[in-house]
């Protein structure tokens, strides 16, 4: 009887008795990957017929404007980005002029001119780390009856490559 | 401790050694040509035949005289020449008159009559050859003649003329 109260004095006592302190060393990676995350919708249809003719003032077609198309883009980088556009897909045959400009960027560029595809141009410029959100972008197009002519309505599309880079 | 270090150097030589890559994204636009044909020409003024265009010792014409007030302009796109054709839509009647009227197109054109004594002519060619492009502020000429004897008048009339210019294909 004696031995067991003396046990179970024991055994309260190791439990009421404080744990002595222990540590270790645990390491948490956390982990950062570079994020630059760039999407442009696409533009809707742009028309260059009787509407967009004067003929008092010659055989130019428009200049016509669409302001469909949305950019988006974020990045982390610790240095400032820009972003570049380019015609990357020109179907020919026409003397089509077609211009971009992303609001808040650079102003109107030219993409093709006059039917020939432009060098890459700087759209906006100077993007610290955070996000552009919901821009607009805007092509304009313009032709002349002489330089493309149809036989009928017929539809040119035009793919344009945004690219972020280094600023 | 060691192999605490030595793990979070690796993950800092990871994450410092990821390439910054480009991000890039397309968008498509769609450029539509219609069909383009548009035909723009303004009034002409008033063409009066009075003493002023009669010589009795030449007989009893009244005129030529010309108003050139109008001009006409055209664009289009399509990749056959194109043709503007002239036709006095609303005229006088025949009887009564024996006014000539002729219309031409561009100091270089050829005069065609629309109006005659026989009244109003079918569409004439005023202007051919017309390729894909635009004539702008080409110079519209109207001009009339009558004879004192075949347009009797107890005062001042006036003759109204519609003259519709039309663009066709060649």
């Amino acid at each position: 009887m004696r031995g067991l109260l003396g046990a179970l004095l024991w055994l309260a006592l190791a439990c009421a008795a404080p744990a002595s302190a222990a540590s270790v060393g645990a390491s948490a990676l956390v982990k950062v990957p570079a994020v630059d995350l760039l999407s442009v919708s696409d533009g809707g249809t742009i028309v260059l017929d009787n509407a967009a003719a004067d003929p008092q003032a010659g055989d130019d077609l428009g200049p016509v404007a669409d302001s469909t198309a949305r950019l988006n883009y974020t990045h982390n980088s610790p240095t400032a980005k820009k972003l570049t556009a380019q015609v990357t897909a020109n179907p020919g045959g026409s003397d089509i002029t077609l211009t971009v400009s992303v609001a808040g960027g650079t102003g109107e560029k030219t993409l093709v001119d006059a039917g020939a595809t432009a060098a890459v141009q700087d759209v906006y410029t100077n993007i610290p780390a955070g996000a552009l959100s919901d821009l607009s972008v805007t092509y304009k197009a313009s032709a002349t009856a002489h330089g493309t002519p149809v036989s009928g309505p017929t539809s040119f599309v035009f793919t344009i490559t945004f690219t972020s880079v280094s600023s | 401790m060691k192999k605490v270090l030595a793990l979070s150097l690796v993950a800092a030589l990871l994450v410092s050694a990821f390439p910054v890559l480009a991000a890039t994204a397309t968008s498509n636009v769609t450029v539509t040509i219609g069909a383009v044909d548009k035909l723009v020409v303004t009034n002409g003024g008033t063409i009066t035949l009075d003493n002023n265009s009669a010589d009795p010792t030449a007989g009893d014409v009244l005129g030529p005289a010309t108003d050139s007030t109008a001009r006409l302009s055209f664009v289009h796109n399509k990749n056959v020449n194109k043709k503007i054709t002239a036709e006095a839509t609303t005229a006088p009647a025949a009887a009564g008159n024996d006014i000539q009227l002729e219309v031409q197109v561009g100091a270089a054109g050829s005069f065609v009559t629309v109006y005659d004594d026989n009244g109003a002519a079918a569409a004439q060619d005023a202007v051919t050859g017309i390729a894909a492009g635009a004539l702008s502020n080409q110079v519209v000429t109207y001009r009339a003649r009558a004879t004192a004897a075949g347009t009797p008048v107890s005062a001042a009339t006036n003759f109204d003329f519609t003259i519709t210019f039309t663009s066709v294909d060649q």
